[in-house]
């Protein structure tokens, strides 16, 4: 089979076996001398869909205006909304994972591991972040109809559900 | 053969890229002189990535940084409630419920000649119980709820020159919410229960008064939860497998 | 680190603009946005001072279509250049898959050069990445100033200055009036994917 971009062998075997999303990272490969990549997450599409269908049920549902999962680089996994949301997406995706960076940063210079909570207050809309794993960042946009406190549970319901998964 | 694959994406790329930003000419090709060997230096030792991570959780060791004190005199006897009620909109977890249920138990003695007060703090009572019993699965009224009556009850304090009526008209909108709560859940509840009874083919249960209803589902209320969490996963996972199947279909065509 | 999702058939791809304060990072990524706008679709981000310096980073995202029935992604970034938000760098440079270092051509400069190019080697090293491997291109900026009088290195001065072991593709540019500023991104683009797809092969 013709190697895609990124469909090589590898990729062709995990693409056979369902395989939905891949996070990869560089690493240096002591033995053969050299710089490999590997997949620091892997979903399958089964996992994918689960995501999505937690995501929704837990969050979207109880009336979460938007929800992103991304990558500590920036990168968007999964967005869903109410169907009101006009935001661009990619550029909140790219300011959140900086944020956060910088947040936890900031954190380790106090000598704490990390804040339990990053929450921004808007009139209207608030955001609030979650880690999920050492690669995964929740995202929420809640308008102020919902208490914090409630989205909390929620999104905490919603990560371990996820962490479940993988 | 692989330097023959990487020159062909290459290729592929590079005129992607001329497609796109395609009438910027390209500068007499620069010299190519990056090799991948080349001495590199002594390598750093790779540096342990991030530390373990701390998913975020409710229950941190962040809770209400008040200590509370039973029959603690204060000016204000609310205080504390006060300040729980306050931490309630930030955070929810079993030991803040627990204080909240416990302050508002001792202002009920507090306040049991009081009978407006005392049925106010019942209906948080009430409240409180639900949303400790439930956390996630509360329904999102129930804190909506809870302030709402919590601000009706500030509003009798604050104004003590309030005539009767119009205190007991504010009770009486947050005892009207608080049923009008207790239908949602119930309907909620019953609507996915006779969905299970249609799955196993048992009865329906009998629609006796409301009374009855609440007594009962309070009963089998975690079994029933339990039983709507797993109708609702397959539910949706069905539609998802549909959904796709249709997609599919579609194109297809 | 790349990100690839098979099931949307898309790779995002993270492209750093790094170097020294004031060296035309920035100005690169604002040339190629304004020139190219009504072609890419992504939007411009920057977070900056007022003073108009870079405070956090600048984002420009835009698809370059399908290859090999993959849509790839590119995310170009660039970093604050000033020496003391070294943090802030370390954070932008998390999953980058490909480097654009600007050097400033000015004489005045070189030193800024060095330590930046040091400094970019010091914060890959902390994601275990080797500035000798990662895909990576040279761009001497601000050669529009030679005209001014202003007194700049030479082409091979750069090159010895600071691509001898490197051996990086190099352009001399000028980012203010676009001269090989998409020349250098184009080769930064290619050589980010074609490392890429090296990299997954490795794996397999």
């Amino acid at each position: 089979m013709k190697g895609g971009l990124v469909s090589l062998q590898f990729l062709n075997s995990r693409l056979a076996n369902g395989l939905d999303l891949i996070l990869t990272r560089t690493y240096f490969n002591a033995a053969k001398g050299d710089y490999r990549m590997e997949c620091t997450v892997e979903f399958d599409k089964q996992q994918f869909d689960q995501i999505e269908n937690i995501l929704n049920e837990e969050l979207i549902e109880t009336g979460v205006q938007s929800v992103l999962l991304i990558d500590l680089a920036g990168n968007i996994i999964v967005s869903l909304d109410n169907g009101n949301i006009n935001h661009d997406i990619y550029s909140l995706a790219a300011l959140a994972a900086g944020n956060f960076g910088a947040v936890n940063a900031m954190a380790k210079i106090i000598g704490e591991e990390d804040f339990s909570l990053l929450f921004h207050k808007g009139e209207k809309e608030s955001i609030n972040f979650s880690k999920v794993t050492e690669d995964l960042l929740l995202l929420t946009i809640f308008s102020k109809d919902l208490s914090l406190g409630f989205l909390r549970l929620k999104v905490a319901e919603a990560i371990r559900k996820i962490q479940n998964l993988i | 053969m692989t330097q023959k694959k990487d020159e062909t994406i290459t290729t592929e790329v590079i005129s992607r890229l001329d497609e796109l930003f395609g009438d910027e000419k390209v500068a007499g090709d620069s010299e190519e002189l990056f090799t991948p060997q080349g001495e590199p230096e002594t390598e750093p030792e790779p540096i342990a990535n991030n530390e373990s991570p701390q998913p975020d959780q409710p229950d941190t060791h962040q809770s209400s940084s008040r200590e509370l004190k039973p029959a603690e005199a204060s000016k204000n006897p609310f205080s504390e409630l006060d300040a729980i009620v306050l931490s309630i909109e930030w955070e929810i977890t079993d030991e803040i419920m627990k204080s909240f249920i416990d302050e508002v138990n001792r202002l009920k003695a507090l306040y049991r000649n009081d009978k407006l007060i005392s049925m106010f703090l019942q209906l948080h009572g009430t409240i409180g119980k639900y949303i400790s019993t439930n956390k996630a699965q509360s329904h999102p009224d129930s804190i909506r709820l809870l302030n709402s009556a919590y601000s009706g009850m500030k509003s009798v304090l604050s104004s003590p020159e309030m005539p009767d009526a119009e205190k007991k008209k504010l009770l009486a909108a947050e005892v009207k919410k608080t049923k009008e709560l207790k239908k949602k859940i119930l309907l909620g509840k019953s609507t996915a229960s006779s969905f299970n009874q249609s799955a196993t083919s048992t009865a329906p249960p009998t629609s006796a008064n409301a009374s009855e209803t609440l007594v009962k589902a309070e009963r089998s209320k975690m079994a029933l939860e339990q039983a709507v969490e797993e109708i609702k996963a397959t539910v949706r996972a069905e539609i998802a497998s549909l959904k796709k199947d249709l997609k599919a279909i579609m194109s297809n065509l | 680190m790349a990100l690839i999702n098979p099931k949307k058939k898309e790779v995002q791809v993270k492209l750093v603009y790094y170097g020294p304060g004031r060296g035309g990072k920035t100005t690169n990524l604002e040339y190629i946005y304004e020139k190219f706008k009504k072609r890419i679709t992504g939007k411009m981000t920057t977070v900056k001072t007022y003073g108009d310096r870079t405070l956090f980073f600048d984002f420009l995202p835009f698809d370059i279509g399908v290859i090999r029935g993959y849509n790839v992604r590119m995310q170009l970034y660039t970093v604050p250049g000033q020496v003391k938000y070294s943090a802030t760098r370390r954070l932008v440079l998390r999953g980058v898959d490909g480097i654009v270092f600007v050097a400033d051509s000015m004489v005045l400069r070189k030193k800024m050069n060095r330590l930046s190019l040091k400094d970019l080697q010091d914060n890959l090293a902390t994601f275990n990445k080797s500035i000798f491997k990662i895909p990576l291109v040279m761009q001497y900026n601000k050669r529009d100033l030679e005209k001014e009088g202003i007194p700049l290195l030479s082409y091979e001065a750069m090159e010895r200055d600071l691509n001898s072991r490197l051996k990086a593709p190099a352009f001399d540019a000028s980012a203010i009036t676009g001269d090989n500023v998409v020349a250098t991104m184009k080769k930064a683009i290619s050589l980010t994917v074609a490392s890429l797809q090296k990299k997954l092969e490795l794996r397999g």
